[in-house]
């Protein structure tokens, strides 16, 4: 099990160096000036160019920039924005806002979820089941811009039950809308997942054999079908949060939330390589951190699944 | 794209205050600023709105626009004075005013302070402000490519003097008769002696010297909480209390955080000036128009070179229904700005719709070869919907075939500046400081500051200078105007519409609404 | 969009154990279905959209007339006029070319690679699984959405091709997981271990009894996720990186839309094909899922 993490971990650093050097070639590559963003609509005279181009070391070959930028990162030197952003004080401030609004979505999706989810598996074809599948059919059928913009004018706008926009009343308040609505578009799926899971397993072999076997019902349900019916669920979860980060771009934008996505956003529209390549380092570490914990869970619930 | 500046420099000035008396509770007002968050206050490295905006609360300028008639007025200045070649200006300060930290305001403050700035290491943003002050380019020295400016061994511009503890004296390149108009910029404000020995340490407790302050401490992503500083002395201080600056990066979720009553003044965003009036009825307030927008034909590519050629696009372009689409604005009639003196609205002949002319003069021309590439900037909501406008008239007018290409805004201005941008784009300009010459002087002037289209004209050239040096404001207009003249022949850019502001406000505060510097919060009353 | 396939993927995941329909009884099982059966028509009524835009409209979409701007329906014009004035109804007709053109290279393609290397990569652990999944990891450890924005920023013409392809190379990871997840536990069921025990070579089981299988899930969720496609395509508009015009789509259509709130029609249009679109190809998705599932076969 340790020699398993710890190999996880090792495969884990070259890919971590592909990652960043990927993505700083990408941002690298694209076309602009990335200094002429930060100008706005004045022109800017060639002596204040060639000083913040120094600063940033712009003028770099590109494998340079790129070690320049890791050795930042590594240090923990994370530096400024070109815009003179203290890059430390901005993730102080913007991690909170990603994962008070992850954290709040997933509670809620999990709590619909496996709770709507677990009940129409059981009730199969019942009236919940039906109008589940059709409501989450719908859900699932509607674009995601389509249900920000119109959740934050109906219920913002319109009826005032949430702030619009802005973290300004703190939390909950402030995050319970966006939460809300990446919560039901997500319990959706996880609704279906979590019914046909429980049905594929209700009805599999080895809890006909459980039964069989005179277990009790609460054995049965505990020891047998839940660990067998969350499997999927669990492959589920790693997608699920390590997409939450990138979905945040839209999310964040709509609802002013100071979060990463935002922060990644402004970072690719002025080209900052540096700042890219670190967010998508955390982004990698907590990728590779969830799908290690997913591997591992799989392997206590599914015992033909060993991690050796 | 320069306009949100100009109007917000042009607002900056010294209102009517009515609020005298003191009233009712604390007079505070949320101002909305559809930006990302500044990351420092710091006017002499300053150009862009938001940045501008909030200074204009902290800092003075030396002279400002009087919002009711227009003409400019002192406020920290006593006087400023041209010699009589208009080459050397002596500014004289008044006496009595300090910053907010106690210090008192000098002109070694401004000597000081304006050196810092023209020193190109230290790159801020308002260097380019003092290229027209002699000694200049001892302080900015070509650095090859790639190259870290360093600092020159010459720390001081040689134009800049300090006479005694009050005046100080500015010599130019050449003669320059609308400088005195360009002392309102607030991008000119001086730092005191404690910040300028470590701006850095003072990037978010900046020491100002106008009517407002830093309420407290200012974090980063933070609101700016300003309140009143009762060391300002100068001509007519706001009447709010206390302003916060709420930065909103996303303007329509800006526009929805008012309608929510969550801040109490917004910019109507360009997606909503269609529906405003009806989502806040009586809470909104405009603007005259003001500031100038184009089609630029870029001078780099033959295929645009004949003159006619450009009349025929003009002329293909029905102003008036591409104005509504727009929304609040008004069909261009000529190059500058329709609040400028020396603004004449029968200057532009090729501007009317006539669809017909249009064709013939494409015809006479030679015609156009090839697909007509549109450039449009997708960071702006409507910069693609504004490109389809003008590319079906100019397809179904002129039968050209039109494509489109949607770029990052700085990517535009990247391949322009570099002459590798293939077909139009749009533009957009305000003036910095109220003078048609500000119009002229930095798209048409060969190297001017923003020529967008690489146009180059020496009999234009000299038309300029020949204005610059003429003292006297009403001739130099005149000489102006030929130059106005002589662009619209050429027609680099094509006029298309001016443009109107709108602002929501919430019932308790009225901006300050000006013919001559558009609308203010800052300068709201209160109700 | 890798989320919507999880779900419906990892949702079929458990079908198909033990035994297959042949195709000519899937679709006897299938035309069964009601559902089934109109939402098929329903999306051929798109397809035909999308091939002969003309059998619906005589109007040419490109003839603006930007007086006419945002105006509501009249005669001869449905569904009112769009922002440059242009005739919305002879633009939607239009605009189902890209966005069926999108949503379905785009899927297929997605099914096409994450089937193949998810069935490598779930049979043959080690080498193979070890560089597919490590290659997977690399494209899936960025945020697709990051990829997205910045390849799209990046080329000097945003055609539906490059979309595609786009979508192609951050789209298979998703698959090739749950792809692989489902192999993973299909080689360790009876019939494969039995057939591994009398010297059945690799290829043969793996196309015989691991690929039927696992082909079932995948299909599903490809089906089901055809419509989540549309919306990214919606989704670009609004980051600045979608198609552009003269290029006319449902998607765009709808991202300017968002921003005009205040003239419905040209929200709802879209809005109503987008989604009419994405729940036929979810229903259909559904009924496959159904009608493979051997425990709902009686």
């Amino acid at each position: 099990m340790i020699r398993f993490v710890l190999r996880r971990i090792l495969t884990a650093i070259p890919i971590g160096l592909i990652v960043t050097l990927g993505v700083f070639a990408l941002v690298f590559a694209m076309p602009g000036d990335p200094l002429r963003e930060l100008a706005g609509d004045k022109p800017i005279p060639a002596a204040v160019l060639a000083a913040k181009r120094a600063q940033f070391h712009l003028d770099d070959p590109f494998i340079v920039q790129y070690l320049l930028s890791m050795k930042d990162i590594l240090t923990g030197n994370f530096g400024t924005t070109f815009a003179g952003a203290d890059i430390r004080d901005q993730l102080a401030l913007r991690i909170p806002v990603t994962l008070k609004l992850t954290l709040l979505a997933n509670a809620f999706q999990w709590t619909l979820g496996l709770f709507f989810g677990i009940y129409a598996g059981f009730k199969r074809n019942g009236l919940i089941d039906k109008s589940l599948l059709l409501a989450t059919l719908v859900l699932l059928a509607v674009p995601g811009l389509v249900a920000y913009f119109a959740a934050q004018y109906v219920f913002g706008v319109e009826l005032k039950w949430f702030p619009v926009s802005g973290v300004l009343e703190g939390f909950p308040k402030s995050y319970l809308l966006p939460a809300l609505v990446i919560g039901v578009l997500g319990f959706a799926g996880l609704a279906r997942l979590m019914r046909t899971s429980i049905v594929e397993t209700v009805n599999a072999d080895f809890v006909k054999t459980a039964r069989a076997k005179g277990l009790g019902e609460q054995r049965v349900l505990w020891r047998h079908i839940l660990p067998n019916a969350l499997l999927p669920i669990v492959t589920f979860v790693g997608i699920d949060l390590a997409g939450m980060f990138g979905g945040a771009i839209i999310t964040e934008s709509i609802f002013n939330l100071p979060g990463l996505g935002q922060f990644m956003f402004q970072a690719i529209k002025l080209k900052e390589g540096g700042v890219v390549v670190l967010l998508s380092t955390l982004a990698f570490i907590s990728f590779i951190l969830i799908n290690l914990l997913v591997d591992l869970l799989y392997g206590v619930l599914d015992p033909r699944v060993r991690n050796v | 794209m320069a306009l949100g500046l100009s109007l917000v420099l042009a607002s900056c000035g010294d209102g009517k205050s009515s609020g005298s008396g003191s009233g009712n509770g604390v007079k505070s007002e949320i101002i909305a600023i559809a930006a990302d968050p500044l990351e420092y206050i710091n006017p002499l490295n300053e150009n862009g709105s938001p940045g501008i905006q909030v200074a204009m609360a902290m800092f003075a300028p030396l002279v400002t626009t009087d919002p009711e008639t227009g003409k400019t007025v002192n406020v920290l200045a006593d006087s400023v004075t041209p010699d009589k070649s208009s080459q050397t200006w002596t500014i004289k300060l008044k006496a009595g005013n300090t910053f907010q930290n106690g210090q008192p305001l000098t002109a070694k403050d401004y000597v000081d302070s304006w050196n810092m700035t023209a020193q190109g290491s230290n790159a801020w943003k308002n260097n380019g402000f003092f290229s027209k002050v002699e000694g200049y380019d001892a302080l900015n020295p070509e650095t090859p490519d790639g190259a870290t400016p360093k600092p020159t061994a010459v720390k001081t511009l040689s134009g800049l003097k300090q006479i005694d503890d009050l005046t100080f004296s500015v010599k130019l390149k050449v003669p320059f008769s609308q400088f005195g108009l360009t002392l309102q910029y607030l991008g000119l404000a001086p730092l005191p002696e404690e910040v300028r020995k470590d701006p850095d340490a003072y990037k978010r407790k900046p020491i100002g010297n106008g009517p407002f302050k830093l309420d407290g401490t200012w974090n980063a992503g933070e609101d700016i909480k300003l309140v009143r500083w009762d060391g300002y002395k100068g001509p007519n201080p706001p009447a709010a209390d206390a302003i916060t600056y709420r930065f909103i990066p996303n303007a329509d979720t800006a526009y929805n955080e008012f309608l929510a009553g969550n801040v109490d003044f917004v910019d109507v965003p360009s997606t909503k000036v269609k529906s405003f009036k009806t989502d806040a009825p009586d809470q909104w307030v405009t603007s005259v128009s003001s500031g100038a927008n184009y089609l630029v034909v870029p001078a780099w590519d033959a295929r645009f070179k004949n003159p006619k050629l450009r009349h025929a696009f003009s002329m293909a372009i029905d102003r008036k229904a591409f104005a509504d689409l727009v929304g609040l604005a008004e069909p261009a009639k000529g190059l500058i700005a329709p609040d400028m003196a020396g603004y004449r609205d029968d200057a532009c002949e090729y501007c009317e719709f006539d669809a017909a002319k249009a064709k013939q003069l494409l015809q006479e021309s030679g015609g156009f070869s090839g697909p007509l590439n549109i450039n449009y900037n997708t960071t702006s909501a409507t910069g693609q919907i504004f490109a389809e406008a003008i590319g079906n008239m100019l397809r179904q007018n002129l039968g050209l075939e039109v494509k489109y290409t949607g770029k990052q805004g700085s990517e535009i201005t990247e391949l322009a500046d570099t002459r590798k941008l293939d077909g139009l784009r749009f533009s957009g300009w305000g003036h910095d400081y109220p003078s048609i010459e500000d119009y002229l002087t930095p798209m048409f002037k060969s190297n001017g500051d923003a020529n967008f289209s690489g146009y180059d004209n020496p009999a234009l050239d000299s038309v300029l200078a020949k204005g610059d040096a003429e003292p006297d404001s009403d001739k130099a207009i005149a000489i102006y105007q030929q130059a106005e003249d002589i662009a619209l022949e050429d027609m680099p850019l094509i006029p298309l519409y001016t443009k109107s502001n709108a602002y929501l406000h919430s019932a308790k505060i009225e901006p300050r609404v000006s013919k001559y510097t558009g609308v203010s919060a800052l300068y709201s009353t209160f109700k | 969009m890798s989320e919507l396939q999880a779900v419906v993927g990892a949702e079929a995941q458990e079908l198909g154990d033990g035994r297959t329909l042949s195709n000519r009884e899937l679709l006897r099982a299938l035309l069964r279905k009601p559902q089934f059966v109109a939402c098929s028509l329903l999306l051929l009524l798109f397809f035909t959209m999308a091939a002969v835009p003309k059998l619906f409209t005589s109007v040419d979409p490109r003839f603006c007339e930007l007086t006419r701007s945002r105006q509501g329906r009249s005669a001869g014009h449905p569904f009112g006029f769009d922002i440059q004035g242009c005739d919305y109804f002879a633009n939607v007709v239009h605009g189902a070319r890209p966005s069926v053109l999108v949503s379905i290279c785009a899927s297929f393609g997605v099914f096409v690679l994450a089937g193949s290397l998810g069935l490598l990569a779930g049979y043959f652990p080690g080498f193979v699984d070890g560089l597919i999944s490590r290659t997977a990891d690399v494209l899936f450890s960025v945020p697709g959405i990051v990829v997205l924005i910045v390849i799209l920023n990046s080329v000097p013409n945003r055609s539906i091709w490059i979309i595609v392809g786009v979508i192609l190379l951050i789209g298979w990871p998703g698959g090739m997981r749950l792809m692989r997840a489902t192999v993973f536990s299909v080689r360790n069921r009876e019939y494969v271990l039995a057939a591994r025990s009398i010297g059945v070579p690799p290829v043969r089981i793996l196309r015989k009894h691991v690929f039927p299988n696992a082909m079932a899930p995948l299909l599903a969720m490809t089906t089901l996720g055809i419509g989540g496609m549309v919306g990214l395509e919606a989704a670009l508009t609004f980051l600045g990186v979608g198609l552009q015009p003269p290029s006319i789509s449902w998607g765009s259509q709808f991202g300017v839309a968002a921003a005009y709130r205040d003239t419905p029609h040209l929200f709802i249009w879209p809005a109503l094909f987008i989604s009419t679109m994405t729940i036929s190809f979810m229903i259909i998705g559904d009924s496959i899922r159904d009608a493979l599932d051997p425990k709902l076969l009686r």
